[in-house]
């Protein structure tokens, strides 16, 4: 049985530690991790709850696959209410947190309340407390994962921290794990720190039990054997990781460039995962030093990357961290867009900086970098100045104007404070909220949706905030997973985007990584999860409990006021045609779709869920 | 009279790039008049298996219309084989 059947709950205020059972009720119903956290959260936090409230509670939750030896099997999600969206945040990792929850015997640890000051969680087997983190608060994820690690006097001990951002607020503040692995979107990062909780360090050494341990052997290894066997998992991604995609999205016209205005970005090669290959002139090594798996995981996507010695970020920067100076997590394709393309920067090692930086500080490197390039558009059209800026010239493409927000984003100082909002409010309190790309107040991921149309409804429907990793139908439109559909139509999106977005929700409730996906079905899952845990589950089965998953999701939204009433692009998506390239004018087809999406999702017209649709579900 | 296209090569089939092109990812290609992209893909010896997503001018080939397609000149035609990312 792959359920630990065991909760760790804290009570930061009363200062307690306690054991209780999972509900194994709701699990039969909503899986594990995302599924399962939000149960929890849907029935123990009222949907109005002020997100940085001590009443806001954090749901750090593994699924029945975590810790096993299932492909990717290290995931674990971080399921809260969001002080960037006031929607349900869930915000997924891997690395090697999850699978040593599990092997504490935890199948979740909650946070609820308030410390009255700064502590972290030590977490040892059965063993768990609450110890002061005076030593650590204020300093960077990497200074306070060095201190735990010594403090401990073990290096197997796992760590999940903020950095300075989180502590002060800002809005899309990450919790890093393993150093560069990122709980990363929606200020799961934020909430954390509002409860003056710096970090979670787990050790476990009880191991992981499987129903069917033989049939499970079996069934994980033909998984694996189909990642083996298919090229995007055997060798993309392995090769150049997400950042292949750097190339395709531009060459297709779909890049969004400078805050949306273009689709084209011209540097784009410059950054892409090619680029990280190719040996550069100072040290003749290349960006890229070799790539890197999370816990059990047969496709090894990571990135680790140096930056050149002789850039300026790094060159004769003795007050940085050493890890400047040598391998740390490398670019991701998000990350690289949005530091990158969308700020109209082709610098690839300012970009890795930045990421580094994110990475140290706990951030979100997709809403950064969003409201970076926002911020500069205002100061091109002359809406903010130096005046605003602190003195920096925001023009696009600067790269040290760039580098340098992202250092005061990461020191939480001065202008970084203001950038620490987000766009929907950087925009808003300058009197432009036109100019945020972003839905619910969360900054959109690296595809323009005038180029690839579902991504568009996959954006106003999602229910995190605009995201990519909700229903990502650019498998489909764009690279032919599972089957390949026109990008530049609407027809039959409705239908596509809600396939994806089930899936997803059942995949992300598993214990495992969305990346498998590309080459395993629901079908492929199955047989995992039947040897691994007691009962019947099939690929139906999972649909629906991913169907389950979104719908509940979408309860909380609507009694949060984040429901049908947030399912909205920017006005520049919907009126403000492409001006170049393949997808030259076209704009989001969002008003044709939404009406298809909600009839086949089994909504009101309005966009509410339908009394029918939850007694179907049971929800 | 001749006529000249680009192509640009990604991710693993950057193994196909003429030698000196280490840098870029296009290249260009002299064409007739006539020249179909099947006839290029024969030219260069890319390995038809491994071309999963082609583009041209930006825009997506079906797999049952890439041996026909006849190219005009400054035409950009791009391969990749199976990637995907997030
Ligand atoms: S595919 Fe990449 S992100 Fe997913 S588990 Fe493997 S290394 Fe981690």
């Amino acid at each position: 049985m792959s359920w630990t059947k065991k909760v760790l709950r804290i009570n930061l205020s009363a200062g307690t530690c306690e054991a209780e059972p999972l509900n194994m009720e709701w699990a039969e119903l909503y899986l594990g991790q995302r599924g399962l956290g939000t149960k929890y959260l849907s029935e123990e936090v009222p949907p109005t709850t002020e997100p940085l409230s001590p009443e806001n509670k954090m749901y750090l939750i593994t699924g029945p696959l975590t810790g096993t030896m299932a492909s990717t099997a290290g995931r674990y999600s971080v399921v809260t209410k969001s002080p960037l969206t006031g929607a349900v945040a869930c915000s997924n990792s891997g690395g090697f947190f999850g699978n040593e929850m599990k092997c504490a015997g935890w199948d979740m640890v909650i946070l609820e309340g308030k410390a009255a000051s700064p502590v972290y969680i030590s977490i040892n087997d059965d063993n768990a407390e609450i110890l002061p983190a005076d030593d650590i608060w204020g300093k960077s994820v990497w200074e306070a994962d060095e201190w735990l690690h010594s403090k401990h006097q073990d290096p197997q001990l796992r760590v999940a921290a903020i950095g300075v951002p989180g502590e002060k607020g800002v809005l899309y503040s990450a919790i890093i794990n393993d150093l560069h692995r990122a709980a990363g979107r929606s200020g799961v990062g934020t909430v954390m720190g509002s409860k003056n909780v710096k970090a979670v360090v787990i050790r476990g050494s009880k191991g992981v039990h499987v129903d069917k341990p033989k049939e499970f052997f079996e069934a994980t290894n033909a998984a694996k054997a189909i990642l083996a066997g298919n090229p995007v998992t055997a060798e993309g991604m392995p090769t150049l990781g997400t950042q292949v995609l750097m190339n395709v999205i531009n060459e297709m016209g779909a890049m969004p460039t400078k805050n949306w205005q273009h689709s084209v970005f011209e540097g784009a090669s410059k950054v892409s995962g090619e680029a990280m290959l190719e040996p550069r002139e100072s040290d003749g090594k290349a960006n890229l030093t070799r790539n890197g798996a999370c816990f059990a995981c047969t496709i090894a996507c990571g990135r680790i990357s140096t930056i050149d010695p002789q850039h300026f970020t790094v060159k004769n920067r003795e007050d940085l961290h050493h890890s400047y100076h040598g391998n740390s997590g490398g670019l991701e394709y998000e990350a690289a867009w949005a530091l990158g393309c969308d700020t109209g920067i082709d610098d690839i090692d300012a970009l890795t900086y930045a990421n580094f930086v994110c990475n140290e500080q706990g951030l979100d490197p997709i809403s950064l970098g969003s409201t970076i390039a926002a911020a500069m558009e205002m100061y091109e059209e002359g809406i903010i100045t130096k005046a605003d800026t602190g003195g920096i010239d925001l023009s696009f493409g600067n790269v040290e104007a760039m580098v340098k927000c992202t250092e005061l984003v990461g020191a939480a100082e001065g202008f970084g404070l203001e950038l620490g909002m987000g766009s929907a409010r950087f925009c808003a309190k300058y009197g432009h909220p036109e100019l945020s790309m972003t839905v619910r107040s969360q900054e959109f991921p690296a595809y323009d949706p005038r180029g690839i149309q579902g991504m568009g409804l996959g954006f106003a429907t999602s229910n995190r905030g605009a995201c990519h990793l909700r229903g990502y139908t650019v498998a489909s439109e764009v690279l032919g997973i599972p089957i390949k559909t026109d990008p530049l139509v609407t027809d039959g999106k409705a239908e596509l985007q809600i396939g994806f977005q089930d899936a997803t929700a059942a995949f992300d409730s598993a214990g495992i990584c969305i990346f498998t996906s590309f080459a395993w079905t629901l079908d492929d899952v199955a047989p995992q999860l039947n040897a691994d845990s007691a009962g019947e589950w099939t690929a139906e089965r999972l649909a629906e409990i991913g169907e389950r998953v979104w719908n509940l999701e979408r309860i909380y939204n609507e009694a949060a006021g984040q429901g049908a009433i947030a399912d909205k692009l920017p006005p520049r998506l919907l009126n403000e045609a492409i001006k170049a390239g393949p997808a030259k004018g076209k704009v989001n087809g969002l008003p044709v779709m939404l009406p298809e999406y909600y009839r086949a999702r089994g909504w009101t017209e309005d966009g509410v869920v339908s009394e029918e649709t939850k007694a179907r579900l049971g929800i | 009279m001749t006529e000249k296209i680009t192509v640009k090569l990604f991710a693993s089939l950057m193994r196909y790039l003429p030698v000196n092109n280490t840098k870029s990812h296009g290249f260009d290609h002299a064409i007739h008049a006539d020249t179909t992209v099947g006839q290029v893909i024969d030219a260069l010896q890319l390995p038809r298996e491994g071309l999963h997503i082609v583009l041209l001018n930006g825009v997506y080939l079906e797999p049952e219309l890439r041996e026909s397609t006849p190219l005009n000149d400054a035409d950009v035609l791009s391969f990749w084989p199976a990637v995907a990312g997030g």
